[in-house]
């Protein structure tokens, strides 16, 4: 069965990106973006792995890096996919922080404030301000 | 006999309900953090207060006050419980002059250029110079008890021990060097004037209203927003954290300045320490951190790493100075939890005092709840 190799990086990488914009600009505002975008995400490189596993279409970087792997171990590295798309998005919520409250672990490294104060427990969560 | 029953007494003081009644305290630096729960502890025992502080117009040059979020003045407490509010410098010997046209039984010196970001002038004027003015007159005008406020810092690193009142002063940082210095000009005063000392050391303070210091562990730990809890190894180099609640604190004062045997003593005055990885697990899980972890570390891997960031966060600081601006963190807050500080209060246990939060667990609950009330964290 032909697998991109790329797909996981890339995965990775929409996952940094999605979880960093969801920390920063959408997380109290829209709460439910970040489980909406990554599902379709997920949805879209499981699809296309399905559609290159039946020969519908060509996996993208034929001639490239696309690698001819065992049905099984495939089947194994699809299924993780929104592992590693999980563990991009962990990556930037640890270094650039959860919300716009934070900072991630570069917080302290800056000289410059760019979080949003803290609000008060009792109108924390994901509820509008 | 306690001066300031003796003083009562004479001045033939009316009782109440048993408890004597016209005691009379002067509490500088009254409207700062700890000053305000001095005050407002004395208040609710049935002293008479007479607060003190300078104006928050002159205060401004010295302390990193921003705004709602992290102010260190607060008006409106001393002057709702104490009897009188007048305003004075410490700096300035004259105007010190007009608060001691009465006798006071306990002079609580609470104010305190608390601020690592200061230089040494500013730091010396106030916290040595302004405190030798302050004891001069109350040497002079014959108070019952005086009661100075310096820190553990005066101790430094010692190496993995646990440190009691009789350890030699090996201040690190410039803050720390100025209580030092201050203790010794008291200690002076105490020997060459009779001014009637009792010195409390008290850890890293924290309590409703603090806003610098051990905050600020708190404050960078919300704002990281992942917490790393570093466990060293081997197990014997674990570093421990000291911190002291403000109501324990203000109780510890009053209870060595009504003892006798309490004059011409120093009082370590905190919680018991416990581990920082102990501490920072605690933490994590107060704060209600979503994610946190348990990092092993090797004790030299450690050093190494805690040396270099020094070296980055004492880069940040002259670049921020050079700036006009400060650093989020001040580097002796980053050296406190680089290095190892482990203090014991059995002596003044050893004198009948008991904790309300002998574990600093239960008292930092309370501290983080009433942060998270405010938004403060």
């Amino acid at each position: 069965m032909s697998l991109c190799i790329l797909d996981i990086p890339v995965l990775i990488v929409i996952g940094f990106v999605i979880s960093y914009l969801f920390a920063k600009v959408w997380r109290w505002d829209y709460p439910d973006i970040y489980a909406t975008l990554s599902t379709v995400v997920i949805t879209v490189f499981w699809l296309n792995a399905i559609l290159c596993a039946f020969d519908v279409i060509e996996p993208w970087g034929v001639g490239w890096v696309t690698t001819e792997v065992n049905g099984w171990v495939a089947l194994f590295i699809v299924l993780a996919y929104p592992l590693w798309f999980g563990w991009g998005a962990e990556r930037a919520r640890v270094l650039f922080g959860r919300a716009p409250d934070q900072g991630g672990l570069l917080w302290p490294f800056s000289l410059e404030e760019k979080t949003k104060p803290f609000r008060p427990a009792w109108r924390g969560g994901a509820s509008k301000e | 006999m306690v001066p300031w029953r003796r003083a009562t007494r004479e001045n033939s003081i009316q009782q109440d309900g048993g408890g004597l009644m016209g005691k009379r305290a002067l509490v500088t630096g009254a409207n700062g953090f700890t000053g305000t729960h001095m005050v407002e502890y004395l208040f609710s025992q049935g002293w008479e207060v007479v607060a003190t502080d300078i104006r928050r117009e002159e205060r401004g040059s010295y302390y990193c006050e921003e705004g709602d979020l992290h102010p260190s003045y607060f008006e409106g407490y001393s002057e709702r419980t104490a009897s009188r509010f007048v305003t004075a410098d410490l700096t300035d010997k004259e105007s010190l002059l007009p608060l001691f046209d009465q006798h006071y039984d306990v002079v609580f010196h609470v104010a305190s250029l608390y601020d690592y970001f200061a230089q040494w002038d500013e730091l010396s004027r106030v916290n040595v110079t302004g405190a030798r003015n302050l004891g001069e007159v109350a040497a002079e005008a014959g108070v019952g008890r005086f009661i100075l406020w310096s820190t553990e810092g005066v101790y430094g690193d010692q190496d993995h021990h646990s440190i009691d009142e009789d350890a030699p002063h090996n201040p690190s940082n410039l803050y720390c060097k100025s209580k030092a210095a201050q203790e010794e000009v008291m200690w002076e005063l105490h020997a060459e004037h009779g001014l009637p000392l009792t010195v409390v050391r008290p850890g890293p303070i924290y309590g409703p209203r603090h806003t610098y210091g051990v905050y600020h562990i708190l404050y960078a730990l919300e704002k990281m927003g992942t917490g790393v809890v570093i466990s060293l190894f081997p197990k014997k180099y674990n570093l421990t954290f000291p911190s002291v609640h403000v109501k324990d604190l203000t109780r510890a004062a009053l209870y060595v300045a009504e003892r006798d045997q309490a004059e011409g003593e120093a009082y370590n005055v905190l919680s018991d320490c416990i581990p920082q990885v102990e501490l920072m697990e605690f933490l994590c899980g107060a704060l209600g951190m979503e994610r946190w972890g348990r990092v092993p570390v090797w004790w030299p891997l450690y050093k190494a790493g805690a040396g270099i960031g020094l070296k980055y966060v004492r880069w940040l600081d002259r670049r921020a100075r050079s700036k006009g601006a400060r650093p989020k963190i001040d580097v002796p807050m980053i050296e406190y939890m680089t290095h190892h500080y482990e203090f014991s209060n059995q002596k003044i246990k050893d004198l009948g005092f008991e904790f309300i939060y002998q574990d600093p667990r239960r008292g930092l609950w309370d501290y983080i709840t009433w942060c998270k009330d405010r938004g403060w964290l």
